[in-house]
């Protein structure tokens, strides 16, 4: 990984990561996985340019543990997902945004499953990531929901190390080091509480092994002499102007929660970076529109005339807005189409705009154009019935 | 008729199969043919271009749910539910009738129509037969249905007799009420219960109508199933030859299987897409339920036949869905769903080509004794007395080797 281009006072940056299969240029997302699927999309729903690599949180199918059937079939974690052969998975321990736990130990931390709270040890964790060899794995990590005590910081910065240091000598001992790229963990504390790591980073056997950090705190609390990594961001980003804050702080890969989120909304993307030009005279420009408005009842227009998704090229608002209404599987589907294909497009907008050295200047233009947030919706998603 | 050009393609020489096609304003349909019902102007989690690839040529809406949403007004700015759907295949609606009488308890039929409280503000309303040709024009299906005056199978003569002679006055109001005979059929509906002699006026008074295609109705109700047999074995026996024959809510593998030998050539069912989602997956070798615990750990596909993208290796370009996969999302994941009514729609049409393809060859009585075995896994002992009794109507023994 090498910064090819650093855009000042920014610290957002255009990079790559290669993976067994492919090399993602970053900026980029990843998106979560609900069980393993892309909610609402079967495979050939899916554009495989548009979503090269998906997060897989274990927890989902962690019901029993080792016992799990996830473990007990035969196979690595492309056999088990419904997924499209060119579509990279990375593995972490937990869902992308999780219920809420707090204990952990030593030798385990706390999950929710299913069917109920599980005490999910490194060693089964190793395992899992051993038997089903990932494109990328997150090793264990103690995050707790709640803000940690001053006694727990410290450990959990060590559990990242110990539980890191398990996983890849597991893997070195399997051979599986060129199959799966291994994201540091590194803990939501303060930089204080991160020298450990400095120290450890400086073992060359070390920073060979390790492709990137899996950043759960602040951006800004990483120390410096870490950044040459890639930083896959996980909080959650609601808006695509925190997505753009996120990208300055200096993160390469974010999650697509806000996707998900508006989709299940009846919400249709509508931006586009760079923003477009246009002489608005004091009016912001919407980011979306909720489909579920009475105004598109006979709209036979693409949802976003120009886009060229599989949605927007086949079916109208009008449609996708009596699906809304009628409570339509179908409905769900097409909006989660048309918004993972703009978001595709925001991200390589993002990138042209660094490397052209117009990231700042694109950024403010965008906050001083759209609507901070997302339009409200009036109706209710798909499991709200 | 200016919109329907019916052509018989093959006839079996053991049975009364047929393998016909009926050209229509979107496109050819080849009978034998299960048409899918998309209710609400969609198959539940499959999209339009998805039901094309599949090879779907015609689908089902429901008038009553359109009338509702989107509602008359908005179809008839849009241009109709093909429109709306982006649907370039043909189209079939009922008349709302029987949604009326099924979902709402407080319809009451009298000889205008069906009067019923309206589901949005509680008011009465009237659907009349020109009603609902009047919605079933605007929503432009390719096959409207007469609205019918439906009971259910074992209601008592003298009533089911008032809603036989009751249905042909309706056809009668509906063909007067017809505006686009140009690019629209009207089928009437066969009434008359479980009572051959009243099945056997309505055929003969309803072929008077000369309508271009004809239904069976009122004989999805899980009615005494040697009865319902014999009953569309006395309706093709007197339907003229030469007009497609639907026979309505029935889309059971078995049924289909035994009607199509007794004559019939078009047939719709909530069934498959429905029993998808509660996770059971219609194959060959009978219905598995992704719920039982055996196929947690199972890594085989739904079926090693089928020829659905989720059944497929992706060593072959399918997606290579598994048992224990699928079982994983079953009920928690959308997905799962979609995935299960691919699959499950797929057997449907597959099984109908299937039959087709072997009436063309003049194998079909082979086709039916294998597929029962099959589907029984091999033990007759188990195969419902019901369908052997039909079946010998038409010259097939299923007992016999
Ligand atoms: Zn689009
Ligand atoms: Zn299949």
């Amino acid at each position: 990984m090498a910064a090819l281009n650093a855009c000042y006072p920014s610290s957002a940056r255009i990079s790559s990561v290669s993976l067994k299969s492919k090399v993602l240029q970053t900026p980029c997302f990843i998106f979560p996985t609900s069980k393993g699927t892309i909610p609402h999309l079967t495979p050939d729903n899916i554009n495989d340019n548009e979503v090269p690599i998906v997060y897989f949180g274990l927890e989902d199918s962690l019901d029993l543990l080792e016992k799990s059937p996830i473990f007990t079939v035969d196979g690595e974690i492309d056999k088990w997902v419904a997924g499209t052969p060119s579509q990279s998975i990375l593995i972490a321990p937990r869902r992308s945004i999780p219920l809420p736990s707090v204990s952990a130990g030593p030798q385990n931390i706390e999950i929710l499953t299913s069917s109920g709270l599980r005490k999910l040890t490194n060693e089964v964790y190793v395992k899992a990531i051993t038997k089903l060899r990932p494109e990328i794995a997150i090793a264990l990590n103690d995050n707790p929901s709640n803000v940690p005590g001053v006694k727990r910081k410290p450990k959990m910065t060590e559990r990242s190390i110990t539980w890191t240091n398990e996983l890849l000598s597991s893997l070195q001992n399997n051979e599986l080091t060129e199959k799966v790229k291994v994201f540091f963990p590194v803990p939501n504390v303060e930089t204080s509480y991160l020298t450990p790591l400095i120290e450890r980073f400086r073992e060359s056997d070390y920073k060979q092994h390790i492709t990137g950090l899996a950043c759960y705190g602040d951006l800004q609390s990483i120390p410096s002499d870490l950044s040459i990594y890639p930083k896959l961001f996980l909080r959650p980003l609601l808006t695509p102007l925190a997505i753009l804050q996120s990208i300055h702080q200096g993160a390469d890969i974010i999650m697509a929660d806000l996707v998900n989120q508006a989709s299940d909304s009846g919400i249709a993307f509508t931006f586009t970076f760079p923003a477009p030009v246009e002489n608005l005279l004091n009016r912001k420009l919407e980011l979306a529109w909720d489909m579920w408005n009475n105004r598109f009842a006979t709209d036979l227009s693409p949802l976003q005339p120009g886009c060229s998704c599989n949605t927007c090229q086949s079916y109208s608002r009008a449609y996708v807005h009596h699906l809304l209404q009628a409570r339509e599987l179908v409905g769900w589907i097409m909006v989660q189409q048309h918004n993972i294909h703009v978001f595709h497009n925001f991200f390589a907008g993002i990138r042209d705009s660094i490397k052209a050295g117009n990231f700042l200047r694109d950024t403010e233009i965008f906050e001083k154009i759209y609507s901070p947030n997302f339009p409200r919706t009036t109706g209710l998603g798909p499991r709200k019935r | 008729y200016p919109a329907l050009n019916y052509k018989i393609i093959a006839k079996c020489s053991t049975t009364r199969a047929r393998a016909s096609v009926l050209e229509l304003p979107h496109g050819p349909v080849e009978a034998p043919v299960f048409m899918p019902v998309g209710t609400q102007a969609s198959l539940k989690g499959v999209l339009p271009d998805q039901l094309d690839r599949m090879g779907c040529q015609i689908m089902l809406n429901n008038t009553y749910h359109l009338g509702l949403k989107p509602g008359k007004e908005i179809l008839d700015t849009i241009g109709g539910a093909h429109k709306l759907q982006s649907w370039k295949r043909n189209l079939l609606t009922d008349s709302g009738g029987f949604q009326m009488v099924s979902l709402l308890k407080l319809a009451t039929i009298t000889e205008e129509g069906v009067t019923f409280l309206s589901p949005r503000d509680g008011t009465p309303m009237l659907l009349t037969p020109e009603h609902s040709i009047e919605l079933q024009n605007t929503i432009g299906s390719d096959i409207m249905m007469q609205l019918d005056d439906v009971v259910h199978t074992l209601t008592e003569d003298v009533r089911m007799e008032e809603a036989m002679y009751r249905s042909i006055r309706w056809l009668d109001r509906c063909l007067k009420a017809h505006k686009n005979t140009e690019t629209q059929n009207l089928f009437c509906i066969i009434q008359g219960g479980l009572n051959k002699r009243l099945r056997e006026i309505c055929c003969k008074e309803m072929m008077k109508r000369d309508t271009p295609g004809i239904a069976i109705g009122g004989l999805s109700g899980g009615e005494e199933k040697r009865s319902f047999c014999e009953i569309v074995h006395t309706c093709t026996g007197i339907l003229p030859e030469s007009k497609p024959r639907y026979l309505m809510g029935v889309g059971y593998a078995e049924d289909l299987v035994v009607c199509v030998a007794l004559g019939m050539d078009m047939f719709d069912c909530v069934y498959p897409t429905r029993t998808a989602r509660f996770g059971n997956a219609l194959t060959r070798n009978g219905i598995l339920n992704l719920r039982n615990r055996r196929f947690k750990t199972d890594s085989s596909p739904l079926d090693t036949e089928c020829q659905c993208p989720c059944c497929i290796p992706k060593e072959k370009g399918g997606w290579g869905i598994t048992r224990a996969f699928l079982s994983s999302l079953v009920s928690k994941e959308t997905v799962g769903a979609h995935l299960m009514t691919i699959h499950n729609t797929q057997f449907q049409l597959q099984l109908m080509n299937d039959m087709r393809t072997s009436i063309i060859k003049d194998c079909f009585p082979q086709f039916v004794k294998d597929f029962f075995i099959k589907w029984h896994k091999g033990d007759r002992s188990t195969y419902p007395e019901w369908a052997v009794t039909a079946l010998r109507l038409v010259n097939i023994d299923l007992l016999e080797d």
